[in-house]
């Protein structure tokens, strides 16, 4: 009768040990808010027109942007190691030397779909390319962080010339050390051509926020001037749009970056479309 | 966030994870003078190195390794010590370049790769470090090493066993898993109670009962990335998370005369785990789109049972399994054969022959059901005869897998002997390796009237011929044809390899595309129409030293180990393996 008792209380015990409080999941809607002050997502997102499952993880971002607005900055860089080469029926080549330059930069991916948040490596990831089940929950967690700049990008596009002249001031919100670089890079979003998805190749999809060029070196411009808290550091770079590049579509994005040691993490970005 | 303080602090952090074992194991050593008794050291040494060359013609481009790495290598160096009850070991890893944790990649690391001290204490078996071990056949929890894929999720943490005679064991253990060279953030705990029962000792009847139970707890990031990927989730797909998952399992093997059964089934609670086969919805502006792969909060279940029966030229295998939800990870973000936590028996052959391996199932974590039967007969001592049948579905019933290979072997005297086999293969390769393929009207194979959707129909016969000109030289001769018009079409692939006992081996092989037999097949299939892949090598053996040499064109192909299986890339280049062990 003893022994049972006993038994019984330890079972007991051990169901109660088992039981847990549940874990609430709070609703999606965010509002991050807007400005230069607001921390913005940088997601590079690594890609191929050959990857069965790059879709996939473009719609995700796509869902993801339509509840973010402004606060989520995408870029597809097609240089998926084996998926990027074009079909032969395939439009446009997406690869450009850049986009391998700064695919490599960034880091290794080992599967697909796969993108960076900030290029933020998060343990035990060793690299900055995630997978897409952690996209959303490092993308929130960066929006409630206090930027440690603020980012404003001007620019002044002349239709006829088709130059593009930008001006990024970079303002440090907190104490900086180490190497900072600035990256300037144009997407084209809609293009619509060939893409392999799951188990078709669907021959008019619609290819989101290609990227098309790097501005700047493709590891970035390292920034030499003294970044001083509230002390503003002008930049200004010009481009002429090639005419196969619609530029109703094109954007232009800024982001500053560390240059390597102890990472190469994105402190703030922005967008801006060339054409209003 | 990511700071120089922590930078600095980390990599602090990880000299003393490595030195800790270094000074137990010098300080282990060092009474090896004092007191020589009954002292022990072995250990051995595996190295290999790859030197890659560019070949546009086959695919060998555009990977860090071609474009301007060109060399990768890995090397394993382990150390045992046994002296006074104790038994110590410590196990240096390196990796430069390597392409073995990402075939596409290179992996730079050095370091201590394992460690471990164990004491037997009267009837306590205590161990501590990096830990390899099993429960049961591996269902809920299995810590091993699987070098040829990268796979060593030891366990680091400890064990205490508990020996309460010589036929019942009781053992618990907990720690993290290991992660290269460091470890995941969930913590694992578990034990097992395993017996043998033999009432009669006169007869061949005995029972080997085990139970089973292991717990995960997540870490707290781990959690907090799960309910911000959920919150984007409508509340139809949105099915909670919790910190802690239980895996119970239940094993018996009965001996009984010439047969042999064994029988498990496990359970796991509720666990968050990521389905690719599972749609969620998403809302962007007015439409709502679906999107594949979700992470889903649900319990899982399998059951696998072996039953063996071996008679004196008669032996009979045949496998059962039911597989639902039972992906066991250490966190639901880890993909391919990263963090597994458990290990699922594979139901299919594994083949050695090149061709014949080259469509291998994985096995499915999320869900699959299957049989593979297994008999060998010896009709005389010359002659013996061998059947493999394999047979896995879906649980919706969608077929994944079917291998019919029969094979005979002759053996004439101690001179030669030769092996015929066939395989007929169906191969779901839409699942296996998300390709797709289109249904044949009149497919090559003259039986398969018409291939369906997704699924590569191959025949493959395949002969080994082993030759023995003196004790000492032998020349040993396969080749295989495999014909198909799926994926990339038909193949064909020849070997011839020279022995000359104990010390040299020398091979050379060729495996050709023949064209492709679709007469309107894409570019994407006639890819390789045509090419050659050819390899020689050489190997030197001294005692148990073990010297290759190798000169290696191989295609794009599955790599499994274990029913664990990735998508390789082509591989052009030399390779180089020492493996010694003292």
């Amino acid at each position: 009768m003893k022994h049972k008792l006993i038994f019984l209380l330890l079972l007991a015990s051990l169901t109660y040990g088992c039981m847990e409080m549940p874990i609430t999941i709070p609703s999606g809607t965010i509002d991050p808010g807007t400005g230069p002050d607001q921390r913005k997502v940088l997601v590079e997102e690594l890609t191929g027109v050959r990857c069965p499952n790059c879709p996939d993880g473009t719609a995700s971002l796509v869902a993801l942007g339509d509840q973010l607005g402004e606060n989520l900055i995408v870029v597809s860089i097609h240089a998926a190691p084996g998926y990027d080469q074009p079909y032969p029926e395939s439009q446009y080549d997406f690869r450009t030397s850049d986009g391998s330059i700064l695919s490599n930069y960034i880091g290794l991916p080992s599967f697909f779909p796969t993108a960076a948040i900030n290029r933020r490596i998060v343990p035990p990831e060793t690299e900055p390319y995630l997978p897409r089940q952690m996209w959303a929950g490092i993308i929130d967690e960066d929006l409630g962080e206090d930027p440690a700049m603020s980012i404003e990008l001007e620019k002044n596009y002349d239709a006829i010339s088709r130059k593009l002249n930008l001006t990024v001031t970079m303002t440090p919100r907190a104490a900086l050390s180490g190497e900072h670089r600035l990256t300037l890079l144009i997407t084209q979003d809609s293009i619509q051509d060939v893409q392999k998805k799951g188990l078709e190749k669907i021959p008019d999809y619609y290819h989101r926020h290609v990227l098309r060029d790097v501005i700047t070196q493709a590891t970035g411009d390292v920034i030499s001037e003294p970044l001083v808290v509230n002390n503003a550091v002008e930049k200004k770079y010009s481009i002429t749009l090639p005419v196969e590049w619609n530029e109703k579509h094109c954007s232009v994005v800024a982001f500053i970056h560390h240059g390597s040691a102890p990472d190469k993490e994105v402190l703030q970005a922005v967008e801006v479309h060339v054409t209003d | 966030m990511c700071d120089a303080t922590f930078a600095k602090n980390y990599s602090e952090h990880l000299r003393m994870k490595h030195l800790l074992p270094i000074a137990i194991f010098t300080v282990l050593m060092s009474g090896l003078n004092a007191q020589n008794n009954n002292a022990r050291i072995t250990g051995n040494l595996q190295s290999n190195g790859n030197f890659f060359i560019k070949d546009s013609a086959i695919g060998a481009i555009n990977t860090p390794q071609y474009n301007f790495r060109k060399f990768g290598a890995e090397s394993w160096l382990t150390l045992n010590y046994s002296n006074w009850g104790f038994d110590v070991g410590v196990r240096f890893d390196l990796f430069n370049n390597s392409n073995l944790l990402n075939p596409n990649g290179a992996f730079t690391d050095e370091g201590i790769g394992r460690w471990y001290v164990h004491k037997q204490i009267d009837k306590f078996d205590l161990s501590g470090g990096y830990l390899y071990d099993q429960i049961g056949s591996g269902i809920i929890f299995r810590a091993y090493e699987e070098r040829a894929l990268l796979i060593d999720n030891a366990l680091y943490g400890v064990k205490v066993a508990y020996n309460f005679n010589d036929n019942w064991k009781l053992k618990a253990f907990t720690g993290r898993q290991k992660r290269q060279f460091d470890t995941y953030g969930a913590v694992l705990r578990g034990g097992s109670l395993e017996g043998f029962i033999k009432p009669d000792s006169s007869k061949n009847f005995s029972l080997a009962p085990g139970v089973g139970v292991v717990a995960r707890t997540f870490a707290e990031e781990v959690v907090n990335n799960i309910v911000q990927e959920m919150r984007f989730y409508l509340p139809a797909d949105s099915t909670g998370v919790q910190y802690n998952t239980y895996a119970m399992t239940l094993f018996n093997t009965m001996t009984a005369g010439d047969f042999s059964w064994y029988a498990e089934g496990a359970f796991k609670t509720k666990d968050v785990i990521y389905n690719e086969f599972r749609e969620h919805a998403s809302i962007i502006g007015q439409d709502t789109i679906l999107i594949p792969g979700t992470l889903v909060n649900t319990n899982g279940y399998m059951l696998y049972s072996s039953f063996t029966y071996s008679k004196k030229g008669l032996g009979i295998t045949l496998e059962g399994k039911y597989t639902k939800n039972f992906r066991f990870r250490t966190d639901p973000f880890q993909t391919g054969v990263q963090g597994p936590i458990n290990f699922m028996p594979p139901l299919a052959k594994q083949n050695t022959f090149r061709l014949p391996a080259r469509f291998s199932p994985a096995t499915q974590e999320i869900g699959e059901k299957g049989l593979q039967l297994d008999i060998r007969y010896a009709l005389s001592k010359k002659i013996s005869l061998g059947l493999n049948v394999s047979d896995i579905y879906q649980l919706d019933g969608k077929e994944l897998y079917r291998e019919i290979a029969p094979e005979i072997t002759y053996k004439k005297d101690r001179k030669w002997q030769a092996l015929l086999g066939l395989q007929f293969l169906k191969y779901n390769i839409s699942v296996y390796q998300v390709k797709n393929e289109a249904a044949d009207e009149d497919d090559i194979i003259p039986w398969v009237k018409k291939g369906e959707e997704g699924y590569v129909d191959a025949f493959t016969p395949y002969a080994e011929w082993l030759y023995k000109f003196t004790p000492r030289k032998s020349l040993r001769v396969e080749a295989q044809y495999l014909l198909t018009d799926d994926e990339f079409g038909s193949w064909v692939n020849v070997l011839a390899e020279f022995g000359w006992a104990p010390h040299w081996l020398i091979y050379a092989s060729d495996m050709y595309k023949i064209k492709h037999g679709e007469a309107e097949a894409s570019l994407e299939k006639t890819r390789y129409d045509g090419l050659h892949y050819p390899s020689v090598g050489v190997v030197y053996t001294h005692r148990a030293n073990r010297f290759s040499l190798a000169y290696v064109k191989q295609v794009e192909g599955i790599n499994c180990a274990g029913g664990i299986c990735r998508l390789e890339p082509t591989f052009h280049g030399v390779r180089l393996n020492i493996s010694s062990s003292f």
